[in-house]
C-alpha cells in the first residue's frame, strides 16, 4: 500500500465527482506530499477543473510516493452514488494499480477499481487578468443557472461596479429573461470590480454541469472580466477547493 | 536567426523535422546533402552526436547493448489518441487509409489545432508552449528506451504522449516514425558523412579520413561530436579499440571462377563461407566481446565462444573475425544456419548451447596487441592470425586453399556447398589487399549458388561403408556411406555420407546389423572416391531425405554427367527409417536422382 487517505464526509466526493464526471470521461488524481490534485481539461478544451484537497482537509493521510490513478469517472460516479449521510471515505492504492474505494458508516463497503493509463497532462496554471470578483452561496448560482438555462445556450455575466449589481441574462429569438443580484439584496456576499462594468458569455450547459457542485459546497467565488474565461471557485468542507474555468464565448 | 546562424547549447527540434521534410521530397543525393550541410551548420557541436542519431533512427549505435525503445504499434496508438484526443478506433483507421502512423498522427495533431482555434478554448488563456527541443526531444526518447520492469508500460505511454502533445503535426509524424523505427526519409550514412566533410573537414577531401573513422568506430554520432569539437586532424589519429566493433568488410559477388581469379589479381585464397553467423570476436585480457555483421552486440548468445576466444587466442588483446556454426555433436557435421536461431533467446541460453553446439571458423585478425592490422595485407593477417591462435576441432582457422586454377576452385567449392557450406570466399593476395572496414569491394569474391535443386522426396539408398562415430557416438558407428543403384553399368555409386536421424536405439543395433556384410575392402560393384572406415556388402537399404541435391566432387552417382569431375550429392541428408522390404537393386537408381536433380533445379533469388 502507498497511499491510504481518509476524507471525512463522503458525500462532498459524490456530488463534486457527479459534476466532474458530466465534463470528463477520465480523471487523473496525482498523489503529492500536499496531497490530492486533479486537474483537467474537458475533451472540448473549454473548461479547465482543478480539485484539490490538501493534507490537512484529511483525516489521515499516509502517503509514501508520488504517483498518478487514473480513473474511469463513470465507475466512479457510481461507486459514488452509494454514499449515504455520514459516510466517511477511505481510499487505498494497492498492488497492480488498482484503487480500492471505501465507506465506512453503517458498516464498511469496498469496491476495488482498475487504475487505468490516462495521461497526466501537465495542466499550466492559467494567467487571466480578472476584473470582477462575486462571492455568493452556491445554492444563489445554482439556482440562477437552472433559472436561465431554458431559455438559451448561453448565459451573458454584466458586473457593474457603480451599483455593486451582477445582472445574468439569456437571450434567444424568442424569449429572454434576466436575474439581477445585489449586495443590498443580500444575494451577493461580497461585490468587487476594478471594471466599470465587465461583460461575457458563457455556454449554459459547462455551468448546468458545473453547479451541480454546489451541493457539496459551502461558499462560491465567481470571478470574470470582460472576454476571458470565469472561474468558478468552490469550497468544499475541510478546506478542499473544487475550481471550474470556463472559456468565453465570443460573439 | 538567418538561415545558417549556429545555435547555441541546444536546437529547437523543428529544424530536424524540417530538414526531414524538404529531403522526403526529393531523391537527389547532392541535394539531399546541401539540406544536411545546412542543419549542421546550425547545430551546435556539442549535440550533433544527438542529431546524428536522429538522423539515422537509432539513439545510440546497436553495438552498445542498449535497450530498444520497446514501444510496440498499439501503444504508439494509444499515445497518439491521448496527444491528439481522439479515440484509437479513429487513429487505427487513419493508419489504413494512410498507411502511415506517422501521417496519421501528424493529421490527427492539425484537427486538434483547428478545432482549438475555431471553439475559444481555455488553452488560449495558457502561458505559450515552449517549443520542442533536440535534447528534450532525444532525452525524452531515451527515458522511454531506458524504462525497464514494472510500471514501465506506463511509463513510456505517457512519455511518449507527452512528448506528441507538445510536438507540432510536422513534429509528431517524425517522432512517430522514429518511434516506429521507420523515418522513410532515406538519409543514408554515406550522405551524413559527405555533409560532415563539407561542414568540419572543408570539403570531399575530408571524406574517407571521416570515413575511415567511422568504419573503425562504428559510432557515426561520436565521430561527429568529434570533428566538430576537435577538428578533421583529430579523426586521422584512430586505431581500432577493443571493445568497440569494427564496420565489417563486405564482398562482391561473381559466378565465374575464371572472373574471380582475374579480379583477385590471379591468385587467391579461396575459402568455405559457413552458413552460420558472422562474429568479431574482441578479447581484452579476459574480457571478450562478440558483434554480429550487424555490429550488434550477441556476446549474451554464445557463452562457448566466449569461452574459446579466452581459451584459445594467444593474446592480451585482439579483434578476430569468424563464423559461428552450429554443428551436430553426434556426427561432427555442420548444421544449417536456421538452427542458429535457436541461440537467440535470453534465456536458458545454457540448454541451447547443449543442444545447438557450435564452432568457430576464423578468417581474418585486425588487431592485436596494440597494432592495428588492418592496414597490413591478407597474407600478413593469415600469418599473424595462425600464430595467436591455439587450433582446435571447435576453434579454428576456416578451411582455405592458396589457388589460381579456375578447375580447382570450381571443385573446392563444390565440396564447400556438400558440407553445408553457402560457397567460398575468393580474396585477394596482392598487396594492396588491405580490410576494408565497412567497404564491399573486389578484394573479397562471394561465390554461392546460382541454382538449387531442393529436395521433395525421399530416395533409397545402399549402405556401402561405415564410419566410426565421434562425441557421443565414440567407439561406435556414427555415419554410413549411401550409394544409388546404377542398373546400366549393375554398380552401386556413392551419393552422400548421411549420421543425421539415427535414434539412440538405431545406433545401438548398426554393429549387428552390419557385421554380416563387413568387408575387408571395397566391394567390387561399389563404385567410391571417398574413403569409409569400414566397407560394406551392399544389402541394407534405407530411406533418406535431404535439404536439396547438390553436385559433388566426392561422390560418383551421375559423375561427369552434369559437370566433369563431380557427382550428384544430398546435402544435410537425414536417415528416416530402414526398407528392409527391398534388396540392393530396388533401391533408387541414378538415373533416377538425376531426373530429381534436374527436376527441382531451379535459380536462387539473389539476396
Amino acid at each position: 500500500m502507498v497511499l491510504k487517505l481518509i476524507f471525512k464526509d463522503a458525500r462532498t466526493w459524490r456530488y463534486v465527482m457527479n459534476a466532474v464526471g458530466k465534463i470528463i470521461d477520465e480523471a487523473a488524481f496525482r498523489i503529492t506530499e500536499e496531497g490530492l490534485r486533479m486537474k483537467a481539461i474537458d475533451p472540448s478544451r473549454i473548461t479547465l477543473i482543478d480539485f484539490f484537497l490538501g493534507k490537512e482537509s484529511l483525516d489521515e493521510f499516509q502517503f509514501e510516493k508520488e504517483e498518478v490513478i487514473g480513473v474511469n469517472m463513470d465507475d466512479l460516479v457510481k461507486i459514488l452514488r452509494r454514499v449515504v449521510k455520514g459516510d466517511e471515505l477511505l481510499l487505498e492504492t494497492l498492488e497492480g494499480g488498482r484503487l480500492a474505494i471505501t465507506f465506512m458508516g453503517r458498516g464498511k463497503r469496498t469496491f476495488i477499481i482498475p487504475s487505468i493509463e490516462t495521461m497526466a497532462e501537465e495542466v499550466p496554471e492559467l494567467k487571466i487578468p480578472f476584473k470582477a470578483h462575486i462571492k455568493m452561496t452556491p445554492s444563489v448560482f445554482r439556482d440562477v443557472v437552472k433559472e436561465l438555462e431554458p431559455i438559451s445556450d448561453a448565459i451573458e455575466f454584466i458586473a457593474k461596479r457603480d451599483e455593486e449589481k451582477l445582472i445574468v441574462k439569456a437571450t434567444s429569438d424568442l424569449a429572454s429573461a434576466t436575474v439581477e443580484l445585489t449586495m443590498e439584496s443580500g444575494a451577493l456576499i461580497e461585490f468587487e470590480s476594478e471594471e466599470e462594468e465587465a461583460r461575457a458569455i458563457y455556454t449554459v450547459d459547462y455551468l448546468s454541469d458545473i453547479s451541480g457542485a454546489s451541493q457539496a459546497a459551502e461558499e462560491l467565488d465567481f470571478y470574470f472580466a470582460t472576454a476571458v474565461p470565469c472561474k468558478i471557485d468552490f469550497t468544499l468542507p475541510y478546506g478542499g477547493k473544487l475550481v471550474f474555468y470556463v472559456a468565453p464565448r465570443v460573439e | 536567426m538567418s538561415s545558417t546562424e549556429k545555435y547555441v547549447g541546444d536546437m529547437p527540434f523543428r529544424e530536424i523535422a524540417d530538414t526531414f521534410e524538404k529531403i522526403e521530397l526529393i531523391t537527389s543525393r547532392t541535394q539531399m546533402t546541401l539540406y544536411l550541410v545546412n542543419l549542421f551548420k546550425k547545430t551546435p557541436p556539442e549535440i550533433i552526436d544527438r542529431v546524428v542519431y536522429i538522423l539515422q533512427g537509432r539513439l545510440w549505435p546497436d553495438w552498445k547493448g542498449l535497450p530498444e525503445l520497446g514501444v510496440g504499434e498499439k501503444m504508439l496508438i494509444k499515445a497518439i489518441a491521448l496527444a491528439t484526443h481522439s479515440r484509437e478506433s479513429e487513429v487505427e483507421s487513419l493508419y489504413k487509409s494512410l498507411g502511415d502512423l506517422g501521417k496519421a498522427a501528424e493529421s490527427l495533431k492539425k484537427k486538434a489545432e483547428e478545432r482549438a482555434k475555431k471553439a475559444v478554448s481555455i488553452l488560449a488563456f495558457m502561458p505559450a508552449k515552449k517549443e520542442l527541443t533536440v535534447n528534450h526531444v532525444y532525452e525524452t526518447l531515451t527515458r522511454i528506451a531506458l524504462a525497464q520492469g514494472e510500471g514501465s508500460r506506463d511509463i513510456k505511454l505517457k512519455l511518449l504522449a507527452g512528448l506528441l502533445t507538445d510536438a507540432s503535426p510536422k513534429e509528431a509524424k517524425y517522432i512517430v516514425r522514429f518511434v516506429e523505427g521507420r523515418l522513410r526519409v532515406g538519409i543514408g550514412d554515406a550522405t551524413i558523412m559527405d555533409a560532415l566533410a563539407v561542414v568540419y573537414g572543408g570539403g570531399a577531401h575530408a571524406r574517407p579520413i571521416i570515413e575511415r573513422a567511422y568504419n573503425l568506430r562504428s559510432d557515426l554520432g561520436m565521430i561527429a561530436k568529434m570533428v566538430a569539437e576537435k577538428g578533421i586532424e583529430a579523426l586521422k589519429g584512430i586505431k581500432p579499440e577493443v571493445g568497440i566493433p569494427i564496420r565489417p568488410m563486405l564482398a562482391e559477388r561473381l559466378s565465374d571462377p575464371k572472373e574471380m581469379l582475374t579480379k583477385a589479381g590471379g591468385k587467391a585464397y579461396v575459402e568455405y563461407k559457413y552458413d552460420g553467423e558472422r562474429a568479431q570476436i574482441h578479447k581484452k585480457g579476459d574480457k571478450i566481446w562478440i558483434y554480429s555483421r550487424r555490429l550488434e552486440n550477441i556476446t549474451h548468445q554464445y557463452p562457448d565462444v566466449v569461452d574459446y576466444a579466452r581459451r584459445y587466442i594467444k593474446a592480451d588483446e585482439a579483434i578476430v573475425e569468424g563464423e559461428i556454426v552450429v554443428y551436430d555433436p553426434d556426427t561432427g557435421e555442420l548444421r544449417p544456419f536456421q538452427e542458429l536461431m535457436h541461440r537467440k533467446r535470453k534465456h536458458d541460453i545454457h540448454i541451447a548451447i547443449k543442444e545447438y553446439p557450435v564452432k568457430v571458423f576464423l578468417f581474418d585478425l585486425l588487431y592485436v596487441d596494440g597494432e592495428d592490422y588492418t592496414e597490413k595485407p591478407l597474407p600478413e593477417r593469415r600469418a599473424k592470425l595462425k600464430e595467436i591462435i591455439e587450433e582446435t576441432d571447435v576453434f579454428q582457422i576456416a578451411e582455405y586453399i592458396e589457388t589460381d586454377n579456375p578447375e580447382e576452385l570450381e571443385k573446392f567449392f563444390l565440396k564447400a556447398i556438400e558440407e553445408g557450406a553457402e560457397g567460398v570466399m575468393v580474396k585477394a593476395l596482392h598487396r594492396n589487399a588491405i580490410y576494408q572496414a565497412g567497404v564491399r569491394g573486389w578484394l573479397w569474391i562471394k561465390y554461392k549458388r546460382d541454382y538449387k535443386s531442393e529436395m521433395t522426396d525421399t530416395v533409397d539408398l545402399v549402405v556401402v561403408g561405415a564410419f566410426y562415430g565421434r562425441g557421443r557416438r565414440g567407439g561406435k558407428f556414427g555415419a554410413l556411406l549411401m550409394a544409388s543403384y546404377n542398373p546400366e553399368k549393375d554398380v552401386f555409386e556413392t551419393v552422400c555420407k548421411v549420421g543425421s536421424g539415427f535414434k539412440d536405439e538405431d545406433l545401438e543395433k548398426l554393429p549387428e546389423m552390419l557385421k554380416p556384410y563387413m568387408l575387408e575392402r571395397k566391394h567390387p560393384r561399389v563404385v567410391a572416391k571417398m574413403e569409409p572406415d569400414v566397407w560394406i556388402m551392399p544389402a541394407l537399404v534405407a530411406e533418406i531425405i535431404g535439404a536439396e541435391l547438390t553436385l559433388s566432387p566426392l561422390h560418383t552417382c551421375c559423375l561427369d554427367v552434369v559437370k566433369s569431375g563431380v557427382g550428384i550429392s544430398i546435402r544435410f541428408p537425414r536417415f528416416i527409417r530402414w526398407r528392409p522390404d527391398k534388396g540392393p537393386e530396388d533401391a533408387t537408381t541414378s538415373q533416377e536422382l538425376l531426373e530429381m536433380y534436374k527436376r527441382q533445379l531451379k535459380k536462387i533469388a539473389v539476396q
